[in-house]
């Protein structure tokens, strides 16, 4: 094949191009820290690349959602806690005030002390977490007891729920017709309190031993709930590992697709920078003599 | 007899021969770089030899050599490497401003990155999953109000790059008009050459700086558009796209700069590129947002509901439920996107109302371009719903404010199966496997681009270079030859000096006798 000038010229820019492309390459993944520049880059990738972000965005998502629910239960709780300390309270006086050996002052005494626990169970059941009534179900903006009848309200009842994996719902408030009795019922927190305190006022035996076991059903009754809600907070705990656990699977995927393999990069890059060396060199030494050079 | 000045024509000849070789090399080097240029080279035959005369018969035995003389001076050309050249080059062309326009697209695609489509339509679910928990309607607002700019943004991020997408779809529009006057400009140079061409061939002479010209134009209109070359009577006619556009009469048929004919080439290249990918990425995105917004989609009910006044509600199975009934929380339901859901729910609004679309569009159907979030919605949060059910406080129907139900429904909008249809096909995924699948194409398309463009510049590289090694000027050729028609041009001389001595004693010094 007969060479000319034009040629070798333009094979050497041409490879001196194609090097210069293939080094840029390098340098950008290595700078950038990714191989995925733009769809073409990996068009596979790419697309594993998006759902990786978006169910790593869904996850935190969802163990943001853990959080809240799990400190709304956790008041939820300790709500409960009180109203069983209320309860036990109330128990203990009355097992006092039902002692005959007890005057009928003392017993107006008590009966006075139980209608604060009454007004105590009364705000209890009023609570609110983060301006919400916990214990009127869906109408979180609305008091669901009030302090002359609370033993007739009849709170909503409607149970929310908070998404806490993919499809996965988790119910987060307590309803306080489940915590705090039916109305009207005789094991109602507020009609228990109120027939014990009656039963003191007027003095009757009898009324006093049944107010007792009204409240020792309504403390039975919130154990039982605070035993569901138990259940609840391992549930939230167990999604939260699960989401922890997630999470790490995720990032670890993401990287394999996306992330620049720093050592592979580096060593191609040298490769290329080589190579590129070489064809400067090499065009530097071709172009130079001609037989120009040598004749005189 | 033959002449006695015989020899001094026999010096002149290869002294004129030699001169016009050495010019000839002289036009080589000059021209070692000028772009389509072919090495030319001097035809030298011997002239006609004749008798050598004989005192006793015409017939001598052998015949003398009269000298050398220049037929012809011709470029080194293969025809063949041509057609090949420009085959390749017009694959190279098409490739080249397809991978360009389709490397636009995926820059405005602008994936994968946190600030593309995908993301901003995953905040605006994670949004509503904000807005489902809060119960209070402090924290409501609040939450309503993110989900509004969420929504904004969205919006906005559609707007934006159907926006871009028109912008490029112009800029490729006027580049085609651009690139087809180029070529109808060169069909014209090439028209007037062929003239030329025809007026100096009649007289038998050889115009070969006009045919580089002419071949290095259609060089040149070949990277452009799909160009066939015949010959007839030295003129060139010329084909694109099927059509004659340089007839055998050299008459010209410019190429239409709205709507040209051609099956290849850059001109190819960008009228693909805007009919197939910009137009289908235009279409996939405008159906993206609207099957956000308005596309039928199956619902589970999270809570119970009782289908409110004015409102008809669809089950999985098509039976339309009317306003009254109770649903049943599980209930699955066919509703028309994240309009058709919001409009299902109440907003918090007093006197009790339902919610409206939640994106509308600012003139015709929704489309990327169109889509926008409903006004209302900005000016007032109050008016986005969350809640499915209503309560009589004695007096009025009020909003269940901490009713979650709605709120949960649309953020889980974005793992639902819709339907989409377009020029590839049905599919069932979700909004996001969507745009995958989208984000994926162009990809898939721009890398077979780039691969293409780069196969064929390496064949089309390597048939120039075919082309240069057979009429590329070689320096060191061109000296050698120098050296050499130097050495027979002093030659020459030499021998016509030879000559002039032998004449100068015939003339000079003979019949001197008896002076």
């Amino acid at each position: 094949m007969r060479i000319t000038g034009q040629m070798m010229t333009q094979k050497l820019i041409g490879n001196i191009q194609n090097n210069m492309t293939r080094m840029e390459k390098w340098q950008r993944d290595l700078a950038t820290g990714k191989k995925i520049h733009s769809p073409s880059d990996d068009p596979v990738g790419t697309s594993y690349a998006l759902r990786y972000r978006s169910e790593l965005a869904q996850n935190d998502q969802f163990t943001k959602n853990v959080d809240s629910a799990n400190s709304w239960v956790q008041y939820t709780d300790k709500m409960l806690d009180s109203a069983t300390q209320v309860l036990q309270r109330a128990r203990e006086l009355a097992v006092a005030g039902a002692n005959d050996t007890q005057d009928v002052s003392a017993k107006r005494a008590i009966a006075d002390e139980i209608d604060q626990l009454y007004k105590q169970m009364v705000a209890i059941g009023n609570s609110q977490f983060n301006g919400a009534y916990v214990f009127n179900g869906m109408l979180t903006d609305q008091k669901p007891y009030e302090e002359a009848n609370a033993e007739l309200a009849t709170p909503h009842a409607g149970v929310f729920r908070y998404e806490i994996g993919p499809g996965t719902m988790l119910d987060v408030n307590t309803l306080g017709r489940d915590a705090f009795g039916t109305s009207p019922s005789s094991d109602n927190a507020f009609q228990a309190l109120k027939d014990l305190r009656d039963a003191l006022i007027n003095d009757s035996q009898p009324g006093v031993a049944n107010g007792i076991s009204q409240v020792n059903n309504r403390i039975n009754e919130i154990l039982e709930i605070r035993a569901g809600i138990g259940a609840r907070m391992n549930r939230l705990d167990l999604a939260e590992n699960r989401l922890t656990d997630i999470d790490l699977n995720l990032q670890t995927l993401q990287t394999k697709v996306e992330d620049t393999d720093m050592a592979e990069t580096i060593t191609k890059f040298k490769i290329a920078e080589d190579v590129y060396r070489a064809s400067l060199n090499t065009g530097a030494h071709i172009i130079q003599p001609s037989l120009i050079d040598f004749l005189r | 007899m033959r002449s006695t000045f015989f020899g001094l024509e026999i010096a002149k000849r290869s002294l004129f021969t030699e001169q016009a070789a050495l010019n000839t090399t002289g036009h080589n080097i000059a021209n070692s770089n000028t772009p389509g240029y072919s090495r030319q080279v001097v035809n030298r035959v011997q002239t006609p030899s004749m008798e050598y005369p004989h005192l006793n018969k015409p017939a001598g035995p052998g015949q003398v050599g009269t000298g050398v003389e220049i037929t012809q001076i011709y470029r080194v050309r293969e025809q063949f490497l041509d057609s090949q050249y420009r085959n390749e080059s017009k694959t190279y062309g098409e490739w080249t401003s397809r991978s360009d326009i389709l490397g636009k697209v995926e820059a405005i695609i602008n994936e994968p990155s946190s600030s593309g489509i995908r993301t901003v339509i995953n905040e605006l679910w994670t949004s509503f999953q904000d807005l489902s928990k809060t119960s209070t309607p402090d924290a409501a607002i609040a939450a309503r109000k993110i989900v509004a700019q969420r929504a904004v943004a969205v919006a906005e991020a559609f707007n934006h790059q159907s926006q871009q997408l028109n912008e490029l779809d112009a800029d490729i529009t006027e580049s085609i008009q651009i690139k087809v006057k180029t070529v109808n400009a060169k069909l014209e140079e090439i028209q007037s050459i062929n003239v030329r061409i025809k007026e100096l061939s009649v007289l038998g002479d050889i115009p070969n700086d006009l045919l580089d010209q002419r071949d290095l134009l259609v060089d040149q209109i070949s990277r452009l558009v799909d160009v066939k070359v015949t010959e007839a009577n030295s003129m060139y006619s010329l084909t694109i796209g099927g059509n004659v556009v340089i007839d055998a009469n050299n008459a010209v048929t410019t190429l239409s700069e709205t709507n040209p004919v051609v099956t290849g080439g850059e001109i190819k290249g960008l009228i693909d590129a805007k009919n197939i990918d910009v137009a289908n990425y235009k279409n996939q995105l405008d159906l993206l947002a609207q099957t956000l917004a308005t596309g039928e989609v199956k619902m589970k009910l999270e809570n119970d509901y009782t289908i409110p006044n004015g409102v008809s509600v669809r089950g999985a199975d098509g039976t339309v439920y009317n306003a009254g009934i109770v649903l049943p929380k599980g209930t699955e339901i066919l509703v028309n996107g994240l309009n058709g859901l919001h409009e299902l729910g109440y907003t918090m609004n007093s006197p009790l109302e339902t919610g409206q679309a939640f994106f509308v569009s600012t003139g015709g159907s929704i489309t990327a371009g169109s889509i926008r979030l409903n006004p209302d919605m900005l000016t007032n949060p109050a008016n986005i719903a969350s809640s499915m059910s209503m309560y009589n406080d004695g007096t009025i129907d009020r909003v269940v404010q901490g009713d979650n139900s709605l709120a949960l429904m649309m953020s889980n909008l974005g793992n639902a199966l819709m339907t989409f249809t377009d020029a590839s096909g049905t599919v069932n995924t979700t909004l996001e496997g969507y745009f995958r699948g989208i984000v994926a194409e162009i990809g898939v398309r721009s890398e077979t681009a780039q691969s293409n463009q780069y196969n064929a510049y390496v064949i089309a590289s390597q048939i120039d270079s075919r082309r240069m090694s057979v009429s590329g000027v070689s320096l060191d050729e061109e000296m050698a030859n120098m050296m050499m028609f130097q050495k027979a041009y002093a030659a020459a001389a030499r021998a016509l000096t030879t000559m002039d001595e032998a004449l100068d004693v015939v003339i000079n010094r003979m019949g001197l006798v008896g002076r």
